[in-house]
């Protein structure tokens, strides 16, 4: 019972009936990469879409957007570290695990705006290497985080499992961030 | 741990997206004018942009006509390859359409984006027809071109927007253009030839090509729909 609750559990034995559902996870976190991917290749980009006020233009919102994303992104790395035991042998304080969790949220709900952008005015597109790699990523990105979010519901995963897709999260968020907002800023310099 | 708190926020995400992208389509329908007329779902768009047509070499069926309309009112540019070809209509100023279709026999028949549409005749080194865009109809001629004169097309995203520029160089090597920068349209910066350079549009590189007849010219992102 104890092993049962405990996320750290070493293996997933075998004929465990989580087996399943996490292979379900995972097929629906690739469902949601690739309905993305196809919607920003059908769908006929607009060309524009809602600003927020107070920016150069779209793409300085989106940089910036990602930006604070980011620094979310790597407080969730160390705060993920330090729940799993891994930044420098320290015991948790009791409240990292909130800070991972709000950080989350935060850095997620912050690349939505990023994303409707993305894909409602520009599209999944393949004209250059980088805008290939990064329309790849979107996608991946939210099929990860789709099927981090649900796995998180899981109980008996390997203790390996959260950590390895909440690494491929954070990743696919380094690359989009520099294949957007580090691409923008060294071409436009610091611009807001 | 909340087993609830996961699927709280992936839910939570989902309806920011949805209701993003819902605010997003209804102001884009209430400011939609003849430019977003468009519906933005069900469009079919390109399987993947041409690649860049670099080499100078041609092969002998390619053939670009370019002329006028009777009347002046836009340059056409129609380039020719192995019975597909490409058409662009432009005045230069805010008036464009690209046109997509097939030469068989000698006779053109290209089509684009909101009902444009041109039809020709080949005349030894001439075409005859007539361009319909937005409800008028206009005679044109145009004369067999030799390079560096021509079509040409730019694509890149300019200020977060799909940018596409089209250029037709005449024969006297004047250069008639428009940059459609997501549904906005201005003079395009001129080209420079015979070389083909980039072109830079507020700070942005674009990479001009030449368009011949089986170039992917309409339904491309950035492009009118097709």
């Amino acid at each position: 019972m104890a092993a049962q609750n405990d996320p750290q559990a070493p293996a997933l034995r075998r004929g465990d009936s989580a087996v399943m559902p996490v292979l379900l996870i995972l097929g629906l976190g690739v469902t949601v990469a690739i309905i993305l991917a196809v919607y920003g290749r059908v769908h006929e980009p607009t060309g524009f879409a809602l600003n927020v006020a107070g920016f150069s233009g779209p793409q300085a919102v989106k940089a910036w957007l990602a930006t604070g994303a980011f620094v979310l992104a790597l407080v969730q790395l160390l705060s993920g570290l330090a729940i799993v035991g891994r930044l420098g042998g320290m015991v948790a304080p009791p409240w990292v695990s909130p800070l991972h969790r709000w950080s989350g949220r935060l850095a997620v709900l912050l690349t939505v705006p990023v994303v409707v952008h993305c894909l409602y005015a520009l599209g999944f597109q393949t004209d250059t290497p980088r805008v290939l790699i990064h329309s790849f990523l979107g996608c991946f990105f939210y099929g990860a985080f789709t099927a981090k979010m649900l796995l998180l519901t899981r109980r008996g995963l390997p203790g390996w499992a959260i950590p390895l897709i909440g690494g491929l999260v954070f990743i696919a968020l380094f690359g989009l961030w520099l294949s957007s907002s580090v691409w923008f800023f060294v071409l436009r310099g610091i611009t807001f | 741990m909340s087993k609830r708190g996961p699927i709280v926020t992936l839910v939570l995400v989902a309806v920011v997206a949805a209701v993003l992208l819902v605010v997003n389509m209804t102001v884009r329908t209430q400011s939609a004018g003849r430019e977003g007329a468009a519906p933005p779902s069900g469009t079919a768009v390109a399987p993947a942009p041409p690649p860049a047509v670099t080499s100078p070499a041609v092969a002998p069926e390619t053939v670009t006509y370019a002329g006028r309309t009777s009347g002046n009112e836009a340059t056409i540019a129609i380039a020719v390859r192995a019975g597909r070809a490409a058409a662009y209509v432009c005045d230069g100023r805010s008036v464009e359409a690209w046109l997509q279709g097939t030469i068989t026999d000698g006779r053109l028949s290209v089509q684009g984006a909101r009902g444009a549409s041109a039809t020709g005749t080949l005349a030894g080194d001439a075409m005859f027809g007539t361009v319909s865009m937005n409800g008028q109809q206009w005679p044109y001629s145009a004369r067999r071109a030799a390079p560096p004169a021509g079509l040409y097309q730019g694509r890149g995203t300019v200020s977060g927007v799909p940018a596409r520029l089209g250029w037709i160089v005449l024969p006297d090597q004047s250069q008639v253009g428009i940059g459609n920068f997501g549904g906005r349209r201005s003079p395009a910066p001129a080209l420079r030839l015979p070389v083909l350079s980039p072109v830079t549009v507020d700070g942005t590189r674009i990479e001009p090509q030449q368009v011949f007849g089986d170039t992917q010219v309409v339904g491309v992102p950035g492009g009118p729909p097709s």
